[in-house]
């Protein structure tokens, strides 16, 4: 281990240095405490020793002037001195020495305390390593956190537990499901059904992060996600309808060894919604209300490789996009509804 | 540490040093015959603050040597400059000059 040994009075300073070199420390020495300030700054030193009474710069102000400096580890300080005085010791701790020693030392107490401030050095290394490591056992858990719930709800989540629930007025929400899945199903083996299916909703994660929507779950082979929570957004129809497009171009791209392409039905509605979390296990992040069961009816009584919207969804994008009307549907609770198929841009 | 028996008599006074130490030694000594020379010239100009210096610097390395009675007198030397007392620190001066002049060293690990 480096000392860097501050001591103005030659025969002083070549003791030490040959007490510390018998046992094998690295000496770097400084004539006073200026110099050994100036030292100091320029390389990495763990453990310093030093005089009090020195010209340019005494040690009590070296001590300050270390303890002061932000170091990548503590530093451990033994003042030496033939100062003997109760207020000498009680000042120099005061300063930020760690050990105090009066000269003429005793060899073997010098090197006694140089070990008692390596251990502290050690424990210092040890307890920064532990640290270290979990530090990076957060970030893997912060990384899971943030991968089921959106980093305000997670933060919240982090005060205080469920329920958590917030309205939203305006909002859409998309649902997505793929063509004649249970025919997929029938053609695959399970562990195939799934690999696929990870390969396509890991597309979809990576669209919805691009277009800067909240995913929200997957249910068997069904894709939601949304726009406006929990970050209230104006162009949230906009938004969902970008993703839609994405999302249709995407699903052709997989080969699932099928005769005909894979498709997607995808239905879209906008509105208010409710959003939180609730219950005390296995939470999630869910929306609820109207506008939600009417974008999951759109999807399920979409068309494959289509966009069907809802009146509300259209009222908000029929300046900008094109649309082709669908026609009414019957839907159990809401009546006859109007829908629309979402078919390009303007 | 001084062998008591021959101190009295001006003999020999047997000094056991760490044999780790045997180079530094006659640079050492030689500098406590300079520090004797360094507080007259001070004297000579009443620079009490410098004896006091000197008293205090030869206080802390004397016993780290293993000369114990050089730190005895250099605590000697500090006190008297701080009384400034002349007469203290020439006695002070003669105790150095004749212990240096009678030591025999021993390199002894123990």
């Amino acid at each position: 281990m480096r000392i860097l040994v501050c001591e103005d009075d030659k025969d002083s300073q070549k003791l030490i240095v040959r007490i510390l070199q018998k046992e094998n420390y690295e000496v770097v020495t400084a004539d006073d405490g200026q110099e050994a300030w100036q030292t100091f700054q320029r390389d990495d030193f763990r453990l310093v020793i030093t005089d009090w009474v020195m010209p340019q710069m005494g040690g009590v102000e070296l001590c300050k002037k270390i303890r002061a400096q932000q170091t990548p580890g503590y530093v451990y300080i033994i003042l030496v001195t033939s100062k003997e005085e109760k207020q000498d010791l009680v000042q120099a701790l005061d300063a930020g020495a760690d050990d105090y020693i009066t000269k003429p030392y005793d060899k073997g107490e010098l090197l006694a305390r140089l070990r008692s401030g390596q251990r502290i050095l050690d424990l210092e290394q040890t307890i920064g390593e532990k640290n270290r490591a979990l530090l990076a056992e957060k970030e893997i858990s912060e990384r899971l956190l943030l991968s089921i719930f959106p980093r305000t709800i997670a933060d919240r989540l982090k005060q205080e537990l469920s329920p958590i629930a917030e309205s939203f007025a305006e909002a859409s929400v998309l649902f997505a499901g793929i063509n004649d899945f249970s025919a997929l199903v029938a053609q695959k083996t399970p562990v195939q059904v799934v690999d696929l299916l990870g390969q396509i909703f890991a597309a979809f994660d990576r669209l919805a992060e691009q277009y800067g929507l909240e995913k929200i779950k997957t249910l068997g082979d069904i894709y939601m996600a949304a726009a406006g929570v929990p970050v209230p957004r104006e162009d949230h129809a906009e938004a969902v309808a970008a993703l839609a497009f994405a999302m249709q171009a995407e699903i052709v791209r997989f080969d699932a060894g099928l005769t005909v392409p894979l498709q997607l039905r995808v239905g879209l509605s906008s509105g208010p919604v409710v959003a939180g979390v609730i219950g005390t296990t296995k939470l999630a992040y869910d929306l609820w209300g109207d506008t939600v069961s009417t974008a999951a009816h759109m999807e399920a009584t979409g068309l494959a490789g289509s966009i069907q919207v809802s009146a509300e969804t259209y009222q908000r994008l029929q300046k900008n996009f094109v649309f082709e009307e669908r026609g009414e549907f019957y839907v159990p609770g809401k009546g006859n509804i109007r829908t629309y198929l979402l078919v390009g841009q303007i | 540490m001084i062998s008591t028996s021959d101190a009295p008599n001006g003999g020999k006074i047997i000094v056991r040093v760490d044999p780790d130490l045997e180079d530094l030694v006659p640079g050492f000594l030689e500098n406590r015959q300079k520090d004797i020379q360094s507080v007259l010239e001070a004297l000579t100009r009443d620079d009490y603050a410098a004896i006091a210096k000197i008293g205090h610097t030869m206080k802390g390395v004397g016993g780290g040597y293993g000369f114990d009675a050089i730190t005895d007198i250099g605590r000697s030397v500090e006190q008297a400059a701080k009384d400034k007392s002349p007469a203290k620190i020439k006695a002070s001066l003669d105790a150095l000059s004749d212990y240096l002049r009678r030591i025999e060293i021993v390199f002894d690990p123990d």
